[in-house]
């Protein structure tokens, strides 16, 4: 009764935390239930043992209780270390994880056989000087050892795409050769007098796409030596477009540069819409993957965060699965966010990292999660929604 | 503009020598902004509660300070040396960038932090009657040095993240950048944290140092004082890290990837294992203190409880998203196996990914700084419960203070480097490209290796300041 007395305040004011736990962690910032679970363990845990401290009352910090110390350790581990063991087996956990968990689980046993050992004895002199420079061995060394063991990357991979890439307009496919044009595009800045969308608005230069630029004898003279023939319209930006491109830009890039201007009214690679046919054409899907998991640049693997099977990896992260939210972006809406990324969010702009085409091959594929899987036209508020919220979604690229 | 070549730094090549000299300076900066904090706090309380432990205590550490202030300034020069040396085109970049701030600002404060500085420290005794202008000039003083830092910080922040999207960005607009205010918060409670730690250690080697018992209740007191202080400093710095690596993902995502999910993420594992310990090092500080404490032993079964809580929330807050140190795992990585072998051995299947989430880590923070602080209020409640006898400590006690300052530095350190090595192949993202061959982010075995001898290093240099300051210096006076 004096027990139930002395820690009636506490019992309410346990369970009065743990309620507002579970609906913050469930409302306010989700936790998953084993967390939850691990809080109301740890606080009830704690309650018991400052319940129980004057019934059991401990004398002193030594002596006998070393002994005893270290059976109860010894045991209570054990029994510890069983349960672990078979949570992580009964849940999967990879054999590396279950290692991680085994080992700081075996570290607690050994810091709680450890903590009470008998006090130092004082040192004094070289004896003092001795023990700081072996201290300092241990630190030294523990962290360096640290900094070997944790898994390495060979810097190699990272030297050899900083290096600077000798681009050949001879040996380069058409693909390579139109990526390489819009980045120089891109890095010279000539969007901000040409538009090149279709139905672009003319800005001090006329809008590319809808205008025709001639053979592509015609464009490299436009872009080498502007002043030559001024479009009509555009008499009074006469010294506006700079007449020095051919001494700033390398030949094979400003060659490059001339195809992806000769392509501009053919190809149709608009930040638009989604070119005919890719939603459902095998090789752009498989294209499309190989960037979402990084196959084909390390620097962008869309699958570390958004899940091999749309299953979000990190905090933030858009559940591609989602088919209420996914369905309502346009085509523009998508190559906005994968181009641009979303503002306050993890989610980067990838414009630098990968060419228009390339965001569109990323998108074709990343629409077949909210398909179910399969390979589907993307229209504004469709899709198969996602069973339940845990279910793995495995894009099937049709043959 | 024309450059001139830059120099090569014999042996250890351009990036190294920076690499080692800007840490240098920055650890003695610290020492000397986080310090004075500490140093004036003392002074109030001794005008407070007339306790002359804490006069004495702000003494000492003035004493230490003031040597120290030279070595900031020597490695300072040095520092900047090397830079026109080494980097000139960086160095004409930020020149012009931050003009008045580098030919002006900086210059002027420095002038002001060292006369106040010194101007407090002389002034000890002949204003020991009018103690309340004394500790006006330790504020002036801080004040000052924290302006200083951030100046600093304003070009630090300004390399990672540059304002987007201005043509001409004003001077204001290059200080005001998205790091700038998260890193000054984070590195001035880093600093308290430091200075902190650096007086527990400092009581720890004078402890041991001590021949009489005299001398041992002073710096058993010196370095409880110290960690108090650290470790409450350091009860915030996870949410302030969270803060300012939350900016990196707002100004550029993939500063953040980088950091977080690709090369640098070791880094942060190599984080989270030290964070765990010192955590573990303060408790157990707590514990051994309790131990002088008449009574104090009924606590024992709920601070072991304790210990358990961190050796789980260390393990959450470690828990990786995978075991390579890349997004995705580089060929060598899984020769002999097939790369989805591989994975399923190192990679968390999707449904215990959520424990390499941001939920599962602020959990795991949050449950070590209840833990904490949950100790450090039974500790109080003993406290008036009983009598503490100082200096009657348990020895290992000091080696654990010592042990949480190396901790500290090589910790400060190693996050110093992932700070400059986030922005890849820049010298400042976007804007100014690093062209030399060593702009690839080296190995953590590599970065460990030379936090541990420039912390070596700085220790020796440390040790050497207290030992002239507070042994040979005050018995030859």
């Amino acid at each position: 009764m004096e027990l139930w007395k002395k820690n009636k305040l506490k019992l309410i004011s346990l369970i009065a935390f743990n309620l507002l736990i579970w609906i913050i962690n469930s409302f306010l910032y989700s936790l998953p239930v084993v967390f939850k679970v691990a809080f109301t363990v740890f606080t009830t845990g704690g309650f018991l043992i400052l319940a129980l401290i004057d019934i059991f009352p401990i004398e002193s910090w030594q002596g006998k209780r070393i002994f005893k110390n270290l059976i109860l350790t010894l045991i209570y581990g054990t029994i510890f270390l069983g349960i672990l063991w078979l949570y992580t087996a009964y849940y999967k956990f990879p054999a590396m994880f279950k290692m991680t968990i085994i080992v700081y689980t075996l570290l607690t046993i050994l810091f709680l056989i450890l903590i009470d050992l008998k006090p130092l004895k004082e040192k004094t002199g070289i004896r003092a000087v001795n023990s700081l420079l072996f201290l300092f061995l241990i630190m030294g060394g523990g962290y360096t050892f640290m900094g070997w063991a944790l898994p390495q990357f060979d810097p190699a991979y990272e030297i050899e795409r900083l290096k600077p890439k000798k681009f050949f307009i001879e040996e380069a496919d058409e693909e390579t050769i139109l990526s390489v044009g819009a980045r120089v595009f891109k890095d010279y800045e000539c969007f901000n007098c040409h538009d090149i969308e279709p139905g672009g608005i003319p800005k001090r230069g006329p809008a590319l796409a809808a205008v025709d630029l001639g053979d592509r004898k015609k464009i490299r003279e436009s872009v080498v030596d502007p002043r030559k023939e001024i479009a009509k319209g555009y008499e009074k930006e006469l010294k506006t477009m700079p007449d020095y491109y051919e001494t700033q830009i390398e030949k094979n890039y400003l060659e490059a540069l001339i195809r992806y201007l000769e392509n501009i009214g053919k190809v149709r690679i608009t930040t638009e819409m989604m070119p005919e046919g890719w939603w459902t054409d095998p090789k752009i899907l498989r294209d499309g993957k190989d960037i979402f998991e990084g196959i084909k640049n390390p620097d962008v693997a869309c699958s570390v965060c958004h899940g091999k099977d749309g299953i979000p990896l990190m905090t933030e992260a858009a559940d591609l699965r989602d088919v209420a939210e996914i369905s309502k972006l346009s085509d523009a809406d998508l190559f906005k966010v994968v181009s641009e990324g979303r503002p306050d969010t993890p989610m980067a702009a990838w414009k630098d990292y990968l060419s228009n085409e390339d965001i569109w091959k990323v998108i074709a594929y990343i629409n077949m999660f909210h398909h179910g899987g399969r390979a589907e036209v993307h229209k504004k508020g469709e899709g198969i929604p996602a069973v339940a919220i845990n279910q793995p979604v495995v894009p099937v690229i049709p043959e | 503009m024309e450059f001139l070549e830059p120099l090569q730094f014999p042996i250890f090549g351009n990036r190294t020598a920076i690499w080692i000299i800007a840490q240098f300076h920055i650890l003695f900066a610290s020492f000397i902004l986080g310090v004075p904090l500490f140093v004036v706090i003392a002074e109030y309380l001794y005008i407070r509660k007339r306790d002359y432990r804490y006069e004495r205590l702000a003494k000492d550490i003035a004493r230490v300070m003031a040597i120290a202030y030279s070595l900031t300034a020597l490695s300072g020069g040095v520092f900047a040396f090397l830079l026109f040396a080494l980097y000139p085109d960086f160095s004409y970049h930020i020149l012009n960038k931050f003009s008045y701030l580098w030919i002006l600002f900086y210059p002027g404060l420095v002038v002001v932090e060292t006369i106040l500085m010194y101007l407090y420290y002389f002034s000890w005794e002949p204003l020991k009657e009018k103690k309340g202008i004394h500790l006006f000039i330790g504020i002036l003083l801080n004040i000052v040095g924290i302006a200083t830092l951030f100046n600093m910080d304003a070009i630090a922040s300004y390399m990672n993240t540059p304002p987007r999207d201005l043509i001409n960005p004003t001077l204001w607009e290059n200080v005001y950048n998205y790091t700038w205010m998260p890193l000054n918060i984070h590195r001035l409670v880093g600093n308290i944290t430091y200075g902190g730690y650096m007086v527990g250690m400092m009581g720890a080697f004078l402890y041991v140092w001590s021949e009489n018992k005299e001398e041992r209740v002073y710096y058993d007191w010196m370095g409880y004082i110290g960690n108090t202080i650290g470790v409450g400093a350091m009860l915030f710095l996870p949410i302030m890290g969270y803060i300012y690596a939350r900016e990196f993902y707002r100004y550029a995502a993939e500063l953040g990837i980088y950091m977080m999910s690709d090369r640098l993420s070791m880094y942060f594992e190599a984080q989270a294992i030290v964070v765990g310990l010192m955590f573990l090092a303060s408790n157990y500080y707590i514990y051994l203190s309790m131990k002088r404490i008449e009574g104090a032993v009924r606590y024992v079964p709920i601070v072991r409880f304790g210990f358990i809580v961190v050796f789980f929330a260390a393990c959450i807050w470690f828990i990786p998203r995978h075991y390579f140190a890349t997004m995705v795992p580089e060929e060598w990585m899984y020769e002999g196996m097939t790369k989805a072998d591989f994975l399923k051995t190192t990679e968390l299947p999707s449904h215990l990914g959520f424990l390499a989430l941001m939920k599962a880590k602020n959990t795991a923070a949050v449950l070590l700084l209840l833990v904490t602080l949950l100790n450090y209020i039974i500790y109080r409640i003993a406290v008036k419960k009983g009598r503490i006898e100082w200096g009657g400590i348990d020895f290992r006690s000091q080696y654990i203070l010592i042990f949480l300052g190396f901790s500290d530095i090589w910790l400060m350190n190693l996050m110093g480097a992932v700070r400059e090595l986030v922005r890849k192949d820049y010298h400042v993202y976007l804007l100014l490209k690093d062209t030399a061959l060593e702009a690839y982010t080296p190995t953590l075995a590599y970065a460990s290796s030379l936090t541990t001898a420039i912390t070596f290093a700085f220790f020796t240099i440390f040790v050497f300041i207290v030992w002239l300051g507070l042994r040979f210096g005050k018995e030859k006076g």
